[in-house]
């Protein structure tokens, strides 16, 4: 999975990337929040693991942009502090965390979480591709639109992207009707 | 006495933590010992100014750190030093402060000792 993660210290930073490297992820590391937030808007990124306490935003106000920032994929994110207790695990998951582990980590114990997190992006991806998917009509190929409202496709593409269409006629129709209807004018 | 009931070092924590990487080990406490000076000067500073918040945002980043290594005697007085700073009372902190200094000098010639002498 592609990673970021948000830590000021460098030791623990370096701790982190390390491990998640080994795990075979892509890290990308900052020590701050507001770099981290710039990385989050900039890259398309699966995981976030942030520290709490950090200059210039905390993990806490991050948590609490990245849930309030639409992104096309659901981003997990993971407090990782040596902040501990009931409270802080509740704020922490109240801004918008999917996970909060404790520092010192142990290392299986994160590659657990993390394989959790795996299945839980997996299920979330499959279920927007459900969410994606069109009921279409077998016969005239209208399209049912969230109105429950059947319309055809050239309108229902029209209205939700910047597509514009040309029109022009493809061989096969050519032939079973252009070239069907020159015959019957000419008689 | 061993080495290893001396050490200011958890040892078997570290190589859990590194699995089992001695060299990624070293890496990491090299790191720690580079990072670790300007941390202890923050919060000289934060005493200096008898500012909690200084203070305990140093002593927070020198308990991480220092646990992550296996530091655990400097962590112990760092948590402390943490603490105290969040009730705002700053009255022993110069007194932590030089533990914790003494407790990180004390990691720093040991881990010169210990990897100097490992191939």
């Amino acid at each position: 999975m592609r990673i970021l993660i948000a830590e000021d210290d460098p030791t623990s930073q370096l701790l982190l990337t390390r491990t998640l490297e080994k795990l075979g992820h892509d890290v990308m590391a900052t020590d701050n929040g507001r770099t981290a937030w710039e990385r989050f808007r900039a890259e398309p990124i699966s995981v976030v693991i942030t520290d709490w306490m950090m200059p210039d935003m905390d993990g806490l106000e991050l948590c609490q942009r990245i849930r309030g920032h639409e992104k096309p994929d659901y981003t997990y994110v993971l407090i990782l502090t040596s902040l501990s207790g009931k409270g802080r695990y509740l704020e922490g998951m109240d801004a918008g965390a999917d996970d909060f582990i404790t520092k010192p980590f142990d290392r299986e114990e994160l590659a657990a979480r993390l394989r959790v997190c795996e299945r839980i992006l997996g299920l979330k991806q499959h279920v927007q591709r459900l969410e994606g998917l069109l009921p279409i009509c077998s016969y005239c190929k209208k399209i049912r639109d969230d109105k429950d409202a059947w319309t055809n496709v050239e309108a229902y593409v029209a209205k939700r992207s910047s597509a514009a269409f040309t029109h022009s006629i493809c061989p096969h129709c050519y032939e079973t009707k252009v070239e069907t209807e020159i015959a019957r004018l000419k008689g | 006495m061993s080495l290893a009931s001396e050490s200011p070092i958890n040892h078997e924590f570290l190589a859990r933590t590194c699995d089992d990487d001695d060299a990624f080990a070293r890496e990491l406490v090299d790191a720690f010992l580079t990072a670790t000076p300007a941390v202890l000067e923050q919060i000289r500073m934060g005493v200096l100014s008898a500012d909690p918040t200084v203070v305990r945002a140093g002593a927070h980043t020198l308990k991480g750190s220092s646990r992550a290594i296996g530091a655990d005697r400097v962590g112990e007085v760092a948590e402390t030093l943490e603490t105290r700073a969040r009730e705002a009372d700053l009255t022993d902190a110069a007194e932590l402060l030089g533990e914790a200094e003494a407790r990180f000098a004390q990691v720093d010639a040991y881990a010169r000792t210990h990897w100097s002498s490992t191939p």
